[in-house]
């Protein structure tokens, strides 16, 4: 099918109104098209509100939910929060982590990963060079200014992540505070090929026990917040070719929370 | 945060609280959005008590997956309709409640004079969901109401509207649209996940 094929299969899509094989067509066109994903989302909240009722929540109902919720053990959850509110419309509607995106960052961060202890005095020089460069970039600086507050807070756990081949090393920072907030540097990623239609870095977190779920999917290099569960030991990225549900390819950087 | 009132919180506050293991946040958004999830579920299935059983999975699937819900793509309520309406359509789709459903639709169908409108109830945005919905050339209000309260496919729609599939299928993206920018006007949509 042709993307206007694919396109003109939106409303029906957003509607359920679509065959499975049809649908399956949409899906992978999806997760390579954000204006068709947007799109999709957009019809969908208008489809919501023709359901739009005034029947109360049936209250039976809610019993045998909390039931449930007490027979049922906690799952492995590693959540994703997402830093400040992209600037940009199209970065708003995207799940992408905020980023902090800029060169002067880039060079300050990958010291990081060497060299924590000296981190708090570039951050601070970061952050002024930063604010008189811009006063609307303040939330990324914030969150740059967060992650080193985490670095050398007591009981972070801090994981020096490392990978590539060859010429070709590349490293990374991730420090998760006591309560599960976490942070994740990684200026020194290479930038996703601007031909890499849809190509992005997904970071996951592994237990000991070998489960592992996502953490996040992120366009390119930069700095991100996320919220990570205890039992999370090590931190690992790669790069797909969309968000995935598992990876589906070798970890490019990998390292142990300790 | 987790420790405020749940009733205060907006929506994507709530989803962060259930993610937290917050069983009162989990109960404000049932308080919330149960009725209207239900409601869907029951209009689509014509049975209360498989509703019920609906109702009580998608909230289960709130509790244990709030991650899949991203306040950037849309309201929460929106996010729980989606979930109810696709897995209302899996079980119609998959049993024999199909064709009592459809002979009830065929019914409606020849009805005159009834209209999609008559589905829209909620007292806050009733009123401008109607004039959105009034706006549609008749095509795109028979097209959509099919295929989102009768459940049908478009081919299905097509057959039982006798138009072509193209039609249909192009029928129900340009009403939804058109309702849209006539609710994006309104501010009904579009402006992100608060309550």
């Amino acid at each position: 099918m042709t993307h206007d094929d694919l396109q003109e299969l939106l409303g029906a899509y957003a509607l359920d109104a679509v065959d499975a094989d049809e649908a399956a067509a949409v899906e992978e066109h999806l997760a390579d098209c954000p204006r068709c994903r947007a799109e999709v989302a957009d019809l969908r909240e208008t489809a919501a509100l023709l359901a739009h009722s005034g029947t109360d929540a049936p209250a039976g109902v809610w019993d045998r939910i909390a039931a449930e919720l007490h027979d049922t053990p906690p799952p492995l959850r590693l959540e994703v929060r997402r830093g400040e509110r992209a600037s940009s419309q199209l970065d708003a509607r995207r799940r992408t982590l905020q980023m902090v995106g800029m060169a002067a960052a880039a060079a300050v961060i990958v010291v990081l990963a060497f060299s924590v202890q000296r981190l708090s005095s570039q951050v601070d020089d970061l952050k002024q060079s930063r604010a008189a460069a811009s006063s609307s970039s303040s939330a990324t600086v914030e969150l740059a200014a967060a992650a080193n507050r985490a670095l050398t807070e007591p009981g972070a756990r801090i994981a020096r992540l490392s990978g590539g081949s060859g010429q070709t090393q590349l490293a990374a920072v991730a420090v998760v505070r006591a309560n599960g907030q976490g942070y994740f540097l990684g200026e020194g990623l290479p930038a996703l090929a601007a031909n890499g239609k849809g190509r992005v870095y997904e970071l996951w977190g592994a237990t000991e026990s070998g489960q592992i779920a996502a953490l996040g999917t992120v366009s390119g290099p930069g700095v991100w917040a996320f919220t990570v569960d205890p039992s999370v030991h090590v931190v690992m990225v790669t790069e797909e070719a969309g968000p995935v549900a598992a990876p589906t390819s070798p970890a490019l950087v990998t390292g142990t929370l300790s | 945060m987790p420790t405020d009132d749940p009733t205060s919180l907006s929506d994507a506050a709530l989803v962060v609280a259930i993610s937290r293991y917050h069983q009162d946040a989990l109960a404000e958004a049932y308080r919330r959005h149960g009725g209207a999830v239900f409601g869907l579920a029951k209009r689509l299935l014509g049975d209360a008590q498989r509703a019920e059983e609906l109702v009580q999975e998608v909230f289960l699937r709130l509790w244990n997956q709030p991650e899949k819900f991203d306040p950037d793509r849309g309201t929460l309520r929106a996010f729980l309709l989606s979930h109810s309406h696709s897995r209302s359509v899996d079980v119609l789709r998959s049993d024999s409640s199909r064709r009592r459903r459809e002979e009830r639709d065929a019914l409606r169908t020849a009805e005159a004079g009834y209209d999609i409108e008559h589905e829209v109830w909620d007292l806050t945005v009733a009123e401008h969901v109607r004039t959105a919905v009034q706006s549609l050339p008749k095509g795109e209000r028979d097209a959509i109401r099919l295929a989102y309260f009768g459940g049908h496919t478009y081919r299905e729609v097509a057959e039982m509207l006798d138009q072509p599939e193209g039609t249909v299928k192009s029928r129900i993206r340009s009403g939804l649209r058109r309702m849209r920018e006539t609710l994006v006007d309104a501010n009904y949509v579009g402006f992100g996940g608060e309550a």
